[in-house]
């Protein structure tokens, strides 16, 4: 059991929220270290309600959740640590990008320069200063995500939590936003990335949670997530000369359940349940000389395969 | 967290609160109504040729604040100004961001509710005392200067010092009618329908109105005509701090409600 106090982490205990009989999240128990961490799911699967839970912007209908060993109902401990760049699109009518930072800023107990100096280098992270004398209603899509993003910055926040924050950026804003995000967590912060894009998520962060329904159905390093889903066949992409040769010998051991033997004889996809004994079983066909194998690689070792598995029910193909 | 440190976020929420009401509708509306009485006099002033007979200025004017400025100008400020404090952040989905912020939800919604004084008392308050000067203004040469030497200057300072209770009572139940019920007009227009028959209420019933304790408080007594019920004017020690506990108690029970608010914006 996850202790409901940890000092460095973002912990859920066994945590449920219901909107009124609608289910919001259901029995989440997390604990989410420094890094990284990818949170994936599809529209509606409880994404947005985590991050809303942890920051008390909404109140868990059971159990715990605290952020550095702060609960949410105590904001002003929680958001000295705290920065979230919700998805809520509105801001305050009037205000420009800066005088916007710096009134966020204001609240926090900043005098004018503090607020100002804190709110250039925010606008510089962001990249938004050029923009910043201007009214935020005049914003694109792109810049009001930016100026979100330097408003959870703005106060170097130990957590920082990100509702689909790439979301209207441009390429080559994302890249440089990525580039911000790792950053950030190479500081040593917690930075946790909410996303309905696989690749965004899979190229970023150290840990996925993959959220479906409501429910945490895996967790785990980005590549360890394979073994979340034991249950499901693992595909292998094996090059050899004799692919004919060695799917005849792994069916015969029982070590797989389907063998696709590629278009140009020189090579073949394999399914299998216990991929630890299937390598094993590759060693041995490669050492007693039966095939030349040329490359061996996971097909779908990653968070889109498991995804796949997990959220939409589908094979890999 | 220093009390030095609350007070300044106490302040910033203020000061964030009023720039928001000076680019928001509610605030713009507040103004008009606050404004109205003031174009009135200035008519009524420049329309009228001949000067008010002597004694009767203090009198119009008394009228005209009890039952255009209080009871409906003022009031509709307070309505659309306080109803909108915490419900109209909600709408317009820009809550999160104080609640985001290290600040006590307390001093958020007590931040919110001095903007919202300050908006309405010097609106109100001010534009109330402008009207009144145009009015003795209006009466001739001298007359504004005579006037205030005549004990004006008190009245003007009692017209504004009920204007600001009053903002201060409506203020609080209107804060809190826009927490707990999604559209405050409706209840807005049964408590109008409360304080506007209070002259026609038993002297016990008439002190549950905020009314009867502003009206005390005015500076020139006004006949309420023959279907009125006489009850005795509240006395001063009383008529002013019963608006300011009033306030107090619903602050306190909306900084409550505030509390244990939750913000989805029905997101998910």
């Amino acid at each position: 059991m996850r202790e409901a106090s940890g000092q460095n982490e973002i912990v859920f205990h066994e945590v449920s929220k219901f909107y009124g009989e609608v289910l919001g999240v259901d029995r989440v128990s997390l604990s989410i270290p420094a890094g990284i961490t990818g949170l994936v799911g599809p529209n509606g699967s409880g994404k947005t309600t985590l991050m809303n839970l942890a920051t008390g912007l909404i109140r868990p209908t059971r159990g715990t959740v605290s952020v550095l060993g702060v609960p949410p109902t105590d904001p002003e401990r929680m958001f000295e640590t705290v920065g979230y760049c919700t998805s809520f699109e509105a801001f305050p009518p009037g205000a420009t990008g800066r005088g916007f930072l710096e009134g966020l800023l204001s609240l926090r107990g900043d005098g004018t320069a503090s607020a100002r100096a804190r709110a250039e280098k925010a606008l510089f992270r962001a990249g938004l200063v050029e923009a910043s004398s201007r009214k935020v209603a005049s914003y694109s899509k792109g810049m009001k995500q930016r100026l979100r993003l330097a408003a959870a910055i703005a106060h170097e926040p130990r957590v920082l939590l990100l509702d689909e924050p790439l979301n209207g950026l441009d390429p080559m804003a994302r890249a440089e936003v990525i580039d911000l995000f790792r950053t950030l967590a190479a500081e040593g912060r917690h930075v946790v990335i909410s996303s309905h894009i696989l690749h965004e998520v899979d190229l970023l962060a150290d840990r996925v949670v993959l959220v479906k329904s409501g429910y945490v159905v895996a967790e785990g390093e980005s590549h360890g997530l394979r073994e979340e889903v034991a249950e499901r066949p693992m595909q292998v992409l094996v090059r050899c000369d004799l692919p004919g040769v060695l799917a005849a010998r792994l069916f015969s051991s029982g070590l797989v359940s389907e063998v696709e033997l590629h278009e140009d004889g020189g090579g073949l996809l394999a399914r299998t349940r216990t991929p630890e004994k299937f390598f094993l079983a590759l060693n041995e066909a490669v050492t007693g000389g039966a095939v030349l194998i040329e490359t061996v690689t996971p097909a779908d070792d990653d968070v889109k395969a498991v995804y796949r598995y997990l959220i939409e029910g589908e094979t890999v193909s | 967290m220093s009390r030095e440190k609350r007070w300044k976020q106490l302040g910033a929420v203020a000061f964030l609160e009023l720039r928001r009401l000076f680019f928001g509708r509610d605030g713009l509306t507040a103004f008009f109504f606050a404004v109205l009485p003031l174009v009135l006099m200035t008519l009524v002033v420049t329309i009228r040729r001949q000067p008010i007979p002597g004694g009767r200025v203090e009198h119009d004017f008394a009228i005209l604040f009890q039952n255009l400025i209080l009871q409906v100008t003022l009031y509709l400020g307070c309505v659309y100004v306080f109803g909108s404090l915490i419900r109209g952040e909600q709408i317009a989905k820009t809550l999160h961001f104080l609640f985001l912020s290290p600040v006590r939800r307390e001093v958020i919604v007590l931040g919110k509710y001095l903007a919202g004084l300050v908006l309405t008392g010097a609106a109100f308050g001010g534009f109330s005392v402008l009207s009144y000067f145009v009015l003795l203004y209006g009466q001739g040469t001298g007359s504004l200067t005579a006037a205030l030497g005549a004990g004006g200057v008190g009245h003007a300072a009692a017209y504004f010092g009920v204007c600001l209770l009053a903002c201060a009572g409506y203020g609080a139940v209107f804060l809190v009618l826009g927490q707990w019920v999604k559209n405050p007009i409706v209840p807005a227009i049964a408590i109008w329908g409360w304080e506007h028959i209070n002259f026609v209420l038993p002297e016990v019933l008439k002190r549950l109105g905020l009314i009867h304790y502003l009206l005390s408080l005015s500076p020139v007594t006004v006949d309420e005509g023959f279907i009125a019920v006489i009850g005795e004017p509240v006395p001063v020690w009383l008529a002013i701090p019963a608006p300011l506990v009033l306030a107090v108690g619903l602050v306190a029970l909306a900084a409550w409600k505030v509390r244990h608010m939750e913000v989805d914006y029905g997101v998910e």
